[in-house]
Formats: structure tokens, C-alpha cells, sequence
């Protein structure tokens, strides 16, 4: 239920991996804008426009609310545009220099001369108020606003908006079509009468658990989306999606397209209907050895019944439970299924960024794709207790 | 109690588990595959005396000993004649059981489309798979069970800790923290392993001095612990596996398999942790640990020696599932290229070759059937176990 230390924990840990790599894209900024003859910081020119760029992305400001530094430091060491230079003046303030010592001899091997000791100036107190990194990295949070993507210069999250409609469609299908064929398969399972023959099945269903998901696409991308084995294989359409027509919102794009989402959400489906099965049956199972199992068959409704309307309506809080636990799993495993079928959802939107290193929109994808599961888990907990008529009647809270 | 300890024989059901033989062979063909599959003799012998080439090539990487084999007199031949990474360029994208012009021997599964073979790959991809699997598995399994224990056994009332104590070490943390930032520790070139050895360390003494000789000063508080591993693992449950793993590697510049093990440990601890701590739970009320506390022994002794051995066996199932999802995460991270170094030949990246060359079938068909073959056997072997420790337990409860 604690659904607001969850995100915050997690915005604070994407605030770090932001504050590290973030300084490192000072140059894919500038590389994007049109500057070439990169790190070369003696050369003026580049020199101006990284420290322009640096100022303009917010990394001269302090890190935090607050630091606690030696006495002998400057207010921020953040000011200092150039990397090296930023590290030669902290190891030199480490040994003991003052600021004005280190402006004296600013090459290293002038460093390397006078041998180092241990001055431990005190500890400082100093405070930054509201203009630091980390309240802007909330502010941003906050404001749902994680700035332009450095691939292309859009707004990321309306790239993200973008791809969400064709990774809900991914995902909303493959569940429904999980549900409408695992869990009638799996009471009819139940209702076998021969062990041998259920074992069998079941055994059968826990291999097909184990295929890897990318290797089923992939084999089922080579063999049935192109002609090269043979023309009777080429059922399903090639892989990726047809081009935009223009004027066209994202969600006709991704209905105009629906037959190239066939494949990928039988791949994807396969592996939760075998699980489902076998979850299902062991519910109905573990229903029929209830004692009201007994009182309905004393009164004579017959074997069919009980298993598809009494006992499955109560084996249904465990069903629905794994079934809405099957949504982030299913965000997971979209990432590798569009990446081999090239759909544009969220999963190859956070590969190609991973690939290119474009740390707003991961953040944003990673930052939205938790969010989703943990709102998923919440309303999969509230209708959990909405639904079990012990805890709907009897007033206790939740 | 004891019926339900590991023992040989939930291990090995009747004797005969054909999915732990099968995964046990797997292992030994993964580890020892440079004596299996490669271009240089295990055995030679010339006229300097008797040589290993293989077993100096697995020491030393960089030793490069591929000679041709008319220079020894005779010579000790491993059962494929190629090795992973050598490539010849007139030999590409052959299909099964073809030979090339330049060797004699046949490419049994083909060869990709640099010229490597196929089997050869397929056999370092398992050697990666199972070391991928077992380290992190290790891994997993040392982080879950500690805070399992601990939080099973302790639950949200009972962990007393002296203020004293609490004290100092909030102090010293911060002291630590501030030291390793600002100080001449970071110039000395001292690791951050040795930060952290010295920190653990330190922490201990505190812990155990000061709680004997000086705890009771200032009284006791209690850290309610439970609250707290449970709300850290509902982080890690929260987020789908393959985007934390993918989001924490690219937090890492460097892309090495060491980086895989550990962020792949880091990520399956919840599900191990959450089965030792409802172990740990049911097995808190039973009588035997009652009567070992009424015994007066202390808490670390109790946890180590009386519960551990009890709470461990559906650990081993866990471990076993974790096995398997560690190897499809690993060939999941090299099918996509992040994470895991480029010049290695793994099950993924053969698959991921495949995918774009749509006539080399045999890039597809035969690391992915590897890959399934190493998780069922991992599954089955686990369901297994699971059976085998649910009858035990059943027969221990009725009768």
C-alpha cells in the first residue's frame, strides 16, 4: 500500500544514475546541435560551448540541499565545466591545498612534485537552499516534464506517448487471449478423470512453460514470416509495421496495423496460457476438497456444475490475482518481443535508448513502466478485497 | 524436523532424476568445453617433451597456440576440431555437416557468418550459461537467505539493540562517509572493497563489544526489521525483472560478465528471501526452537545452527527456478547486446545473428533448443524436490 515511498525511493535512484551519466552527455548534446572537433577542451571555441551547454543543462549547481565539505573547498566544485580539471582541483584539495595554491600550479606533474600530506581541514556545514540538482530532479518528477530525448531533440514523453498505445495493445490482447483459453482449458483439466493422462498434459504444459519466449519469436519470425522455407509457411505478415499515413492519431496507427500484432501476442501468450493452466487446475483442485464441494454434490448437481460454476467462482480470487500479476510481467517481456517483431511500443523505445545512451527517456520509460506496475498491484489488491464478499461485508479495513 | 532436512535422498529421488543427471552433464560438457571442442591438442608430444596446450591456453589467455598439427609428433586430439573464435573467411554460413575446403573435419552444426562453428559457440555459450547461473544463483542465495533469516526470525518486535550502540554507529557511518568522499583515500588508490571490508568490520566490533560490556546504559530500542526488508524487496517486486536488469546494466559503463553475475544476484534475492522468511516464520512457533531459546543460547547461535538447516530446503527449489530464469535473463541480455561483452559467443547471440539472416535456420534452432533443454531440466529437477519435501511433510504432519 505504501505506493509513495516506493516511486520516491525509486525516483532518488534514477536521481543518481541521472546526476552520474547526465554529465557524460554534455557532449551528445553538443554533438546533436552541430559542433564537431569534441574534447578538445584547448580549443576555444568547443571550450565556450561546453561550458554554455554545461550551465544551460544545470550541472553547475550544487548536488544537494546541503554539503558537508572540508573548509578548504570552493562552495561547489560543480562550477567547473572541465571534467579533468573538476578532478585535478578535488585530488589537490584532498592533499591539503588551498584554492589559491592550486590556481599557482594547475598542471599535474607540478602536482606530482611536492609530495602529499595529510591536512585534515574541518568539516563545513554549508547550505544551498532550493537551486540545486536534486530539486530540479524532483521538480521534474513531479512535473512529469524529463525534457528532450538527445536522439532526435523531442520531448520524451511524447515519445513515450507515443509508443504506449501499441505496447497496451500488446499487452491487453495477450492477457485476454490468455484468459479466454487457459482457464476453460484449465477446469476441463481438472475434470479429468485419469491421472496418467492428466500428468501427461500437464507435464506437456511445463515444457511448453520453458520455451524461451525469444526463441519461439524468433524461430516463428524465421520460418513463417518470409517465403525463404518453402511458400506454405508464409503465413503471418513480415515483421515491423507499415508506414504512418499522416493525420493519423496513434491509436488508428496501431488499429490500422493489427494484423502484424497477431504474431507477437501469440508468442507472448503462449508462455502465460501454459502457466495459467497449470495454476488454474491446481486452484480447481484445491477448491473441490472444500467441504461445500461435498454438501452440493450430496444435493445432487452433477460433476460439470460444480466444477464450472461453484467451485471455479470461488477459485476465482487466485485466479484474478495471477492473472493481473501477469500485466508487468507481460511489460517485462515486451521489451525482447518488440525488439523482434520492431514494433514501436515501449520496450524497443527503452532498447534504443539504452543503446544510445539518451538517459532522459530511460529514465522516463523505466520511471513510467514502474509506475504502472505498482498502480497494477494496487488495483489488483483493491479489487481483490472488493471482490471477496468476507472482507466486502464485513467493514474491517483494508 | 529431520525428515524435513535436505538429505542425499531429496536430491536424488529413488536414485534415478533424469533432469539432475541431465543438468549435471550439461555442466561438466559447459565447464570442461575447451577440452571438447578446439583447434589445439590436449596432449602433445614433440621433440621439447610433453606438452598441455589446452590446459595453457584455459591458464593463460593470452597465449595464442594454434598450431598446425604436423609439428608434434604425435598428439592428443579433443573431439571437434575448432575452437569458438577462430574464423576462416571462406568458410561462411555453411549448413550442417558440410566441410570446409581448408580443414578436413566436418562443421557438424554449421558455421555462422564470420566462419566461427556453430557447435563450437554453442559449447561456449553453455560453459557462460552455467557459470552465468551458478555464480548468480550463489549470489542470490547468500543475500536471500541472511535477510530471511533475520527478518523471519525477528519478525517487527523482538530485535533489541542498545541505544549505545545506535548511536555510535550512526556516528560512525557518517564519520566513514565523509572520510571516503573528501579524504587522501581515494588518491592512495585504497579500493572501495576495502572500504566496505573495514566499514562491515567495524560495524561488528561496535555491534558486539559495545552491546557486551556497555549496551544496557542507556536502554534498549527495537528496529522493527521485518517492516523494513519488506518494503526493500516490494522495490525489487515491483519492477519487472528484464527492465530493472536492463536499467541498472546500462547504469554500468563497462560491459563485462562479472556485472551480469552480480546484477542478476542482486535482482532474484526477493523471491529466495520471501520463502526462508515464511519458513522461518511457521518454523518460529514450532517446539524445538522454543526449546532452544528456553535453553538460554543466544540468538546467533539459534538462527545458525537449529533453524538454518530446517528452513533451507524450499530454498533449493527456489534456487533451482533461479537457475533457470538466470540463464534466460543472461541469454535474454546477450540476444539484445547490452550488458554482456560483444565479443563473446553466447546461446543469445547466436540467436540474435539468426534473427536477421533468415536462411542460417541453424543458428536458431540449436542454441535455443540448448537453452531449453538446460531450463526444463532445471524446472523439472525443482518441481521434483518441491514434490518430494510436500509428501515429507504431509506424512510428518498425519502421522
Amino acid at each position: 500500500m505504501l505506493i509513495i515511498p516506493t516511486l520516491g525511493l525509486l525516483a532518488i535512484l534514477l536521481f543518481f544514475v541521472n546526476h552520474q551519466a547526465g554529465q557524460d552527455s554534455v557532449d551528445r548534446w553538443l554533438e546533436m546541435e552541430g559542433l564537431d572537433r569534441l574534447g578538445d577542451f584547448d580549443d576555444d571555441s568547443y571550450y565556450k560551448a561546453y561550458v554554455q551547454k554545461y550551465s544551460e543543462l544545470g550541472f553547475d549547481k550544487p548536488d544537494f540541499y546541503f554539503s558537508v565539505a572540508p573548509s578548504n573547498y570552493p562552495k561547489t566544485l560543480n562550477e567547473i565545466a572541465n571534467p579533468e580539471e573538476r578532478k585535478e582541483l578535488k585530488e589537490s584539495l584532498c592533499l591539503g591545498y588551498t584554492t589559491e595554491e592550486f590556481e599557482k600550479q594547475r598542471h599535474l606533474e607540478v602536482f606530482e612534485r611536492h609530495p602529499p600530506h595529510n591536512s585534515w581541514h574541518a568539516p563545513s556545514f554549508r547550505w544551498h537552499g532550493v537551486d540545486n540538482q536534486f530539486h530540479q530532479w524532483i521538480m521534474t518528477v513531479v512535473r512529469f516534464d524529463f525534457g528532450d530525448s538527445v536522439l532526435d531533440g523531442r520531448s520524451s514523453v511524447k515519445k513515450l506517448w507515443e509508443a504506449l498505445p501499441w505496447t497496451l495493445s500488446l499487452v491487453i490482447f495477450s492477457i485476454i487471449l490468455t484468459t479466454l483459453i487457459a482457464v476453460p482449458f484449465g477446469i476441463w483439466l481438472s475434470g479429468i478423470k485419469s491421472a496418467q493422462k492428466r500428468n501427461l498434459i500437464k507435464l506437456c504444459s511445463f515444457l511448453v512453460y520453458s520455451i524461451p519466449v525469444f526463441w519461439l519469436a524468433t524461430l516463428a519470425v524465421m520460418f513463417m514470416t518470409n517465403s525463404t522455407y518453402g511458400e506454405f509457411l508464409h503465413i503471418f505478415p513480415s515483421v515491423g509495421v507499415r508506414f504512418r499515413e499522416s493525420e493519423m492519431s496513434t491509436w488508428a496507427y496501431v488499429f490500422s496495423n493489427i494484423d502484424r500484432l497477431l504474431l507477437p501476442v501469440i508468442c507472448m501468450a503462449i508462455h502465460y496460457m501454459a502457466f495459467a493452466v497449470v495454476q488454474v487446475e491446481s486452484t480447481i483442485n484445491r477448491q473441490l476438497s472444500e467441504h461445500y464441494i461435498q454438501t452440493l454434490r450430496m444435493k445432487g448437481i452433477n460433476e460439470r456444475s460444480i466444477r464450472w460454476k461453484y467451485a471455479f467462482r470461488n477459485g476465482l480470487i487466485p485466479i484474478l490475482t495471477m492473472i493481473i500479476s501477469g500485466i508487468p510481467s507481460a511489460l517485462g517481456g515486451s521489451v525482447i518481443i518488440e525488439v523482434i517483431f520492431n514494433l514501436p511500443g515501449i520496450g524497443r523505445l527503452l532498447f534504443s535508448s539504452i543503446n544510445a545512451a539518451d538517459w532522459n527517456v530511460i529514465s522516463l520509460v523505466v520511471f513510467m513502466i514502474a509506475l504502472i506496475s505498482i498502480i497494477v498491484y494496487f488495483v489488483g489488491d483493491l479489487i481483490y478485497t472488493w471482490i471477496n464478499p468476507k472482507v466486502r461485508f464485513s467493514k474491517t479495513e483494508i | 524436523m529431520k525428515e524435513s532436512r535436505v538429505t542425499y535422498k531429496t536430491l536424488h529421488p529413488e536414485g534415478k532424476s533424469l533432469p539432475l543427471s541431465l543438468l549435471i552433464i550439461l555442466s561438466l560438457i559447459g565447464l570442461f568445453y575447451p577440452f571438447i571442442s578446439n583447434d589445439i591438442p590436449i596432449l602433445a608430444v614433440d621433440s621439447d617433451g610433453i606438452h598441455a596446450p589446452v590446459l595453457e591456453s584455459v591458464f593463460d589467455r593470452s597465449k595464442n597456440l594454434s598450431r598446425e598439427s604436423t609439428e608434434y609428433d604425435w598428439s592428443l586430439k579433443p573431439l571437434f576440431k575448432f575452437s569458438p573464435h577462430n574464423q576462416h573467411e571462406q568458410c561462411i554460413s555453411l549448413s550442417p555437416f558440410s566441410s570446409c575446403h581448408t580443414t578436413s573435419s566436418t562443421h557438424w552444426l554449421g558455421t555462422d557468418s564470420i566462419g566461427r562453428d556453430s557447435l563450437a559457440g554453442i559449447l561456449n555459450g553453455l560453459y557462460i550459461a552455467v557459470k552465468v547461473g551458478f555464480l548468480s544463483s550463489i549470489i542470490s542465495l547468500i543475500i536471500g537467505v541472511l535477510f530471511g533469516l533475520v527478518s523471519g526470525y525477528y519478525g517487527d518486535y523482538t530485535l533489541r539493540v542498545s541505544r549505545i550502540s545506535l548511536g555510535l554507529w550512526t556516528l560512525f557511518s557518517l564519520v566513514w562517509c565523509y572520510a571516503s568522499v573528501y579524504t587522501t583515500f581515494l588518491i592512495f588508490g585504497l579500493s572501495i572493497w576495502f572500504n566496505l571490508i573495514t566499514y562491515a568490520i567495524f560495524s561488528f566490533l561496535i555491534f558486539y563489544l559495545f552491546h557486551k560490556y556497555v549496551g544496557g546504559l542507556l536502554g534498549y530500542s527495537v528496529i522493527p526489521i521485518d517492516f523494513i526488508v519488506q518494503r526493500f524487496m516490494e522495490i525489487f517486486k515491483s519492477i519487472p525483472n528484464l527492465v530493472l536488469l536492463l536499467a541498472l546494466l546500462a547504469t554500468l559503463k563497462k560491459a563485462s560478465l562479472w556485472n551480469v553475475i552480480w546484477i542478476i544476484g542482486l535482482i532474484r534475492w526477493p523471491e529466495i528471501c520471501r520463502y526462508v522468511r515464511s519458513e522461518m516464520l511457521v518454523a518460529r512457533e514450532s517446539n524445538y526452537l522454543r526449546s532452544v531459546r528456553a535453553l538460554g543460547l543466544e540468538d546467533f547461535r539459534i538462527i545458525i545452527k537449529h533453524a538454518l538447516p530446517n528452513v533451507i530446503s524450499p530454498v533449493l527449489v527456489s534456487a533451482s527456478f533461479g537457475f533457470a530464469i538466470a540463464i534466460l535473463m543472461e541469454s535474454s541480455l546477450s540476444f539484445l547486446g547490452i550488458g554482456v561483452p560483444l565479443n563473446e559467443i553466447t546461446l543469445g547471440s547466436m540467436l540474435n545473428e539468426a534473427r536477421t539472416n533468415f536462411q542460417m535456420w541453424w543458428l536458431a534452432v540449436f542454441p535455443g533448443l540448448l537453452i531449453f533443454v538446460l531450463m526444463s531440466a532445471a524446472y523439472f529437477w525443482g518441481q521434483s524436490i518441491e514434490r518430494r519435501l510436500d509428501h515429507r511433510l504431509k506424512n510428518q504432519v498425519m502421522g
